[in-house]
């Protein structure tokens, strides 16, 4: 019995910091309510798994167009080198014969060959821009990546605070689209390439 | 003029970037070229098998390129390779940083053939003084 009455009265002291903060949270619940922010702040939260949807496109579209452009000038370096090589040796050939019935055809074809040589140069030097251009995937890429990740944060302290302020809103919903759904959901009704929207047309009898 | 067999360790997390780098050593003559994707694979593969040369960019997961150069300088059998820091990092601080931890030479993306030729040669040249 000795023990209860300290005890109750911190239990008291305590109940009405309780009581104070409750009061405190529930006026600016009303607050921000009257002033429709509750809203707002849910209109907002739920705009942000778009927008990181929106980035990974982004992000996923620079990856592949990228990637496809250096196969290309892959491919394609290589045909430069051994065009150049060819010229080299026709011309090479060409000049050891000595031929008077021909002797202007062959100074021709020489100097044409010098011709496709030099462009085939200008070529080979312009793939070689193109692949270094690439390299703006890779600082681009994590620009993308960070702003991604600033969406992510700004979602969670926004679903933090509508968790805070307006518990019977349509919480649920907004962190089942938002935080725990991955990057870039294809949108149920789109279509995956080319060959879907054949297969669809010709469903739809075109 | 460097030996053109020499091995090349490129490292870089990000695919693309160890594609046109390769791509640009080649151009430069030097076919021996693999590939690590950050600090971590860099180092097993260093330990693994002999190599001439690094290339490695700054940030990425795991291990970055500046930890994996203090790896390398800080590892006997290891500490002789030449490391060129290929990154987007152009700070000061950071220019600093990889020098005091040994980097053999820097180079800030985006970059060209040109420069990596630049560097490298200047790193070779270095190399037999």
């Amino acid at each position: 019995m000795t023990a209860a009455a300290p005890r109750k009265k911190r239990t008291s002291s305590s109940d009405a910091r309780v009581e104070k903060i409750g009061l405190a949270t529930a006026r600016l619940h009303r607050l921000l309510k009257e002033l429709g922010h509750t809203r707002k702040l849910e209109q907002t939260a739920a705009t942000m798994p778009d927008a990181r949807d929106r980035l990974s496109y982004i992000d996923r579209a620079m990856h592949e167009a990228s990637e496809t452009t250096i196969s290309a000038v892959e491919t394609s370096i290589p045909l430069t080198k051994r065009t150049l090589a060819a010229c080299a040796e026709l011309s090479a050939g060409l000049s050891k014969i000595r031929s008077a019935k021909h002797g202007e055809l062959i100074t021709a074809t020489i100097s044409g060959l010098g011709e496709i040589a030099a462009a085939e140069e200008n070529i080979h030097h312009n793939l070689m821009r193109i692949m270094e251009a690439q390299e703006f995937r890779d600082v681009a890429g994590q620009m993308v990546n960070k702003i991604v990740m600033a969406a992510v944060e700004i979602e969670s302290i926004l679903l933090e605070l509508l968790k805070e302020y307006a518990p019977d809103s349509k919480d649920s919903l907004i962190s089942s689209e938002g935080l725990t759904s991955g990057p870039a959901v294809k949108p149920a009704d789109s279509l995956n390439g080319q060959d879907e929207v054949d297969d669809l047309l010709a469903s739809l009898g075109f | 003029m460097a030996d053109t067999n020499m091995k090349f360790l490129v490292v870089d997390d990000f695919s693309t970037m160890r594609r046109i780098v390769r791509n640009l050593l080649k151009e430069l003559g030097f076919t021996n070229v693999q590939e690590a994707e950050d600090g971590v694979d860099a180092l097993n593969k260093l330990r693994g098998e002999p190599f001439d040369f690094v290339v490695s960019d700054w940030n990425m997961p795991n291990m970055t390129g500046i930890e994996l150069l203090r790896n390398i300088r800080a590892d006997a059998s290891l500490k002789h390779l030449p490391v060129l820091m290929v990154t987007a990092e152009a700070k000061k601080e950071n220019i600093i940083e990889a020098a005091q931890a040994g980097a053999s030479g820097y180079v800030v993306k985006p970059f060209t053939a040109a420069t990596l030729d630049e560097k490298l040669k200047k790193i070779f040249e270095k190399m037999q003084k």
